[in-house]
């Protein structure tokens, strides 16, 4: 498949994402202005308005106090409920900070031979919980102050650095001093290990996203309750393997079953499959 | 008896393990060193090497490949 007709066959989810990146990323932040004058707040809009991850550090953390009110964690809450019923679609066709890697990842012209790629989902499964795991071990250490430390939630966040590049883009000065060594580090990490040098360009989210992990744990109950998700017709197939090589987040198993832990709903496989062996929709 | 865990679920259960039991050290050690503060000459520099490392061993055989065919295209 040419990469026009890539485009063609994807187009609205590539719309959706580039909707996310104006939803979501200050200065405009739809959402998030939304918000404000729903609540009557004076904060600027930006991306740190739904973060993505000190919801969930203060609820391992056992501040269950600071989610009271707070609008980022009815906002997780929604994102994990609608990827119980429908799949993680807000990773696969809205969030902005997997839309830029996987946006730059296929905007560099380098052969897919030089970009990494798990062949066996459960390895990807393994490092990606194993990582998770790790997240909420140091938010409990932090929370329930096992260790004397301040909250390493914002270390390394994706979000802070999106949102500092399009304030930079706007003029902005802050975005020139907010860069230091770790957060170059994280840039390196999301833009150039897991986007340019990933097959997908979702290594990022596949590995230390907090919410893409609760999503697709919030999916894979889902699935075995019947809702949404990607099927696999093995009578269909034929062996081409256009599924495999599609899959941003190498989802689909050397027998082209799709893993519900990894599976963002992205429909790429659904678009790439010829013989339309894969299928998103309900089924017991 | 110990439980037999087939291959493929074995590699997931040892990249589990790994990940997990680097990434609070690859998060700790910047904390106890008071990394972005501005008191260290690299803050945060540190807590991303564990889990790169993690990924490079994980990927060590394709990063071999692709070496491989980066000198031969070099060359």
């Amino acid at each position: 498949m040419t990469v026009i007709e890539t485009i063609q066959k994807n187009r609205w989810r590539y719309l959706s994402l580039v909707m996310g990146f104006f939803l979501f990323v200050g200065p405009y932040a739809i959402i998030a202005r939304m918000i404000n004058t729903a609540t009557g707040s004076m904060a600027s809009p930006t991306l740190h308005t739904l973060c993505y991850r000190m919801p969930i550090d203060w609820l391992f953390g056992g501040r269950w106090y600071a989610l009271l009110g707070s609008v980022a964690a009815v906002f997780i809450l929604a994102v994990v409920i609608l990827a119980f019923f429908m799949g993680p679609v807000f990773c696969g066709w809205l969030c902005p900070v997997g839309s830029v890697s996987e946006g730059v990842s296929r905007a560099t012209p380098l052969p897919d031979r030089f970009r990494l790629r798990i062949r066996d989902p459960q390895i990807t499964k393994g490092l990606r919980y194993g990582f998770f795991v790790g997240f909420i071990a140091v938010s409990m250490i932090v929370g329930y102050k096992i260790a004397s430390m301040s909250s390493v939630c914002c270390r390394y966040c994706t979000s802070s650095i999106l949102q500092n590049m399009a304030n930079g883009l706007t003029g902005q000065m802050s975005a020139i001093t907010y860069w230091h060594t770790g957060s170059l580090i994280t840039l390196f990490s999301w833009l150039v290990i897991g986007g340019i040098f990933m097959s997908g360009g979702r290594g990022w989210c596949l590995f230390f996203c907090p919410l893409g992990v609760l999503s697709n744990l919030s999916h894979t109950v889902g699935k075995k309750l019947g809702m949404y998700r990607i099927s696999y017709n093995a009578d269909k197939c034929q062996d081409c393997t256009k599924c495999q090589v599609s899959c941003p987040t190498w989802a689909i198993d050397t027998d082209k079953s799709v893993d519900s832990h990894l599976c963002i709903t992205c429909k790429e496989c659904t678009n790439a499959c010829p013989h339309e062996a894969y299928e998103y929709g309900r089924r017991r | 008896m110990m439980p037999v865990i087939p291959g493929k679920e074995r590699k997931g259960l040892w990249a589990f393990v790994i990940a997990s039991a680097t990434t609070p050290l690859a998060l700790i050690i910047p904390t106890s060193c008071g990394a972005a503060c501005g008191v260290c000459p690299v803050p945060g520099g540190c807590f991303a090497l564990p889990a790169i490392v993690v990924l490079i061993v994980a990927l060590r055989s394709r990063l071999q490949e692709m070496g491989t065919r980066i000198l031969g295209v070099i060359r």
